[in-house]
């Protein structure tokens, strides 16, 4: 299948026949309550988002408002990752945080400027949850905390034994978790893309999604200074290659079999081809616009520099599938 | 693509002309679909030309106007043209010479950070003159004042450029007509903001590894960015954003011919 079905785009004469957003409420049109509460909010962007939405009568809101429940579900899985490993961060508590002790011998390992990383990643996932509960309002659920989610991938936090056990021990194996997080944040939010098509809320998520790829950019250079021989782990802070073979974890050692294999199997999940490898191709990817760029490329690094120059979506199922051993509830 | 219901579009921006566009609509009000071929927004299959060749490359002369039509999507590429065209010119002019090259970064792990973004780079312009096959923007002429007199003033405009990619594709998203643009621009955008965040280390430390580092968060610091004059949001950790003008008014003191936009959406 070498052909891409064309979903009806706004042809431009049609976009400016519309009237503007502000002569549209003047006219008093149809305005939801999500509209009206991402109104009332701090976000402005995601309350033009869903009026231009209702205005243009494309993807009705309720796609927008799954799409953000979505990213906020990520972002919290973010956030408590964090949160667990720096043992605080706003919302923090030990009793609210059932798997902090248990990753307090990797936190003893975490200091200087990888501290100071970790930190700061913790407070931007931190703070794209207050944006999208903000956007979201009365649609965002309920507030999470690190008790809805098992680090070590059993969806238990009160027994964390899950196969990631070993990141509450070994800094190696736990910061290719990390980067693996991001990744998937990345591969997520670009996946979501088309369902946020010619809206403002696009304009946020790719702002958000711009941020995750610099954090898994850094997180690449700090296991990178950790292991200085694994040339999988890019400087550049890009993805080369696809599956296990992406991750870099040829280098990590002190961790169970079990657990190594864990770790691999959702490697192959983050930088591999989702159910679909037509809309999800794996990040060993060389083709684009259905060109295969390897010989375009030959000059400048060919087929690394192409699967490196383009980051690949993921479906939504695909992801849930990645995240789901995390989460203590069932992620539909 | 047997289905007499199907349309095939070699170049999306057919689709503004009226003939076609009247087909275009007459082939969504029956039910059919409209098929792009493979190069996602314009492609040269059919036309005769191969793939496999890149079309022989033209170049503006120094001083001669360059105007970019944005009201289509060919439009938006033209100009993501010029600013990976710009980054590429920046970092091939490092490589081109090695004296240049080992002066101002003498350490390895610059070199292979650099050199990865180098490609990258390349590969993205290539991609997209393939992918706008005869509407691929002509050569620029660059001129990089005095980035190349030390490490710190190749590293500040190199994060000014990068920081301008991951804020134009950002600010350009929601202005694309085609889904399949859209994801295209959202695989490269991800990349440059990977870069940013890179050349921000790069920045902050000795070298890529960190040593001598003093921050540890200067790769994502948005109120840094700022200074910088990107448009971020440090509260609400959203990173880059700038309209297409402002866009050209970042690019445009190191080309050496006036980029003019016209029909820029907002």
């Amino acid at each position: 299948m070498d052909t891409t079905t064309l979903i009806d785009p706004i042809a431009p004469d049609d976009v400016q026949a519309l009237v503007s957003r502000r002569e549209a409420i003047a006219r008093g049109a149809k305005t939801s309550a999500f509209v009206k509460m991402a109104l009332a909010t701090a976000s402005v962007p995601v309350a033009l988002a869903a009026l231009s939405q209702e205005v243009y009568g494309q993807a009705p809101a309720a796609t927008v408002t799954s799409v953000l429940q979505f990213a906020l579900l990520l972002e919290n899985l973010e956030a408590e990752f964090y949160k667990t490993v720096t043992g605080g961060g706003a919302g923090f508590s030990a009793a609210n945080n059932p798997q902090a002790a248990a990753f307090a011998p990797v936190r003893a390992q975490i200091t200087g400027a990888a501290l100071a990383t970790l930190t700061l990643i913790r407070d931007h996932e931190i703070a794209h949850v207050a944006l999208l509960r903000s956007a979201l309002g009365a649609n965002a659920g309920p507030v999470l905390t690190g008790a809805a989610f098992d680090f070590t991938g059993n969806r238990n936090p009160g027994t964390s034994n899950g196969p990631f056990l070993p990141a509450a021990t070994n800094l190696d194996f736990l910061l290719a978790i990390t980067q693996g997080f991001e990744d998937t944040g990345v591969r997520a939010y670009k996946g979501q893309a088309g369902n946020l098509f010619r809206t403002a809320t696009l304009e946020v998520a790719l702002r958000i999604h711009a941020m995750e790829a610099r954090h898994a950019s850094r997180i690449r250079r700090i296991r990178r200074a950790r292991a200085a021989a694994n040339t999988d782990i890019r400087l550049s802070g890009t993805v080369r290659g696809g599956g296990a073979a992406a991750a870099g974890v040829g280098t990590i050692t002190g961790v169970p079999a079990a657990s190594l294999t864990a770790a691999t199997n959702a490697f192959n999940q983050i930088y591999g081809p989702g159910a679909s490898a037509t809309i999800s191709p794996s990040e060993v990817n060389v083709t684009q616009g259905g060109v295969d760029l390897t010989t375009t490329a030959a000059a400048f690094g060919g087929a690394a520099a192409v699967q490196e120059a383009f980051d690949e979506p993921l479906a939504r199922a695909d992801i849930v599938a990645i995240i789901q051993p995390f989460v203590v509830a069932t992620v539909s | 693509m047997g289905d007499n219901k199907e349309m095939v579009v070699g170049d999306p921006a057919a689709l503004a002309t009226a003939a076609t566009r009247r087909d275009f609509l007459r082939a969504l009000s029956v039910g059919g679909t409209v098929v792009l071929l493979p190069s996602a927004f314009a492609a040269c299959k059919e036309s005769g030309a191969s793939l496999a060749e890149p079309r022989i490359r033209e170049a503006y002369l120094a001083g001669q106007a360059v105007t970019i039509d944005l009201s289509t999507d060919v439009g938006i590429f033209r100009f993501a043209t010029v600013l990976e065209q710009l980054e590429q010119a920046f970092y091939n002019q490092l490589f081109g010479s090695p004296q240049v090259l080992t002066s101002l970064f003498p350490s390895a792990v610059d070199q292979e950070a650099l050199s990865d973004i180098r490609n990258d780079e390349n590969v993205h312009r290539l991609f997209l003159d393939r992918a706008l096959g005869s509407n691929a923007l002509p050569q620029l002429t660059f001129n990089f004042r005095d980035a190349f007199a030390s490490r710190a003033n190749f590293l500040a405009a190199a994060r000014q450029f990068t920081n301008t990619g991951v804020s134009a594709y950002n600010g350009a998203g929601r202005f694309i007509k085609d889904v399949n643009n859209l994801l295209v621009s959202g695989k490269i955008v991800s990349v440059e903001g990977r870069h940013a965040s890179t050349l921000q280390d790069l920045d902050d430390a000795g070298n890529a590894t960190g040593a001598g580092e003093s921050t540890g968060r200067r790769f994502a610091d948005l109120a840094y960015q700022a200074t910088l004059g990107f448009t971020t949001n440090d509260t609400l950790a959203l990173d880059d954003v700038l309209t297409f003008a402002q866009v050209a008014a970042k690019a445009q003191p190191f080309i050496a011919q006036p980029v003019q936009l016209t029909n820029v959406p907002a």
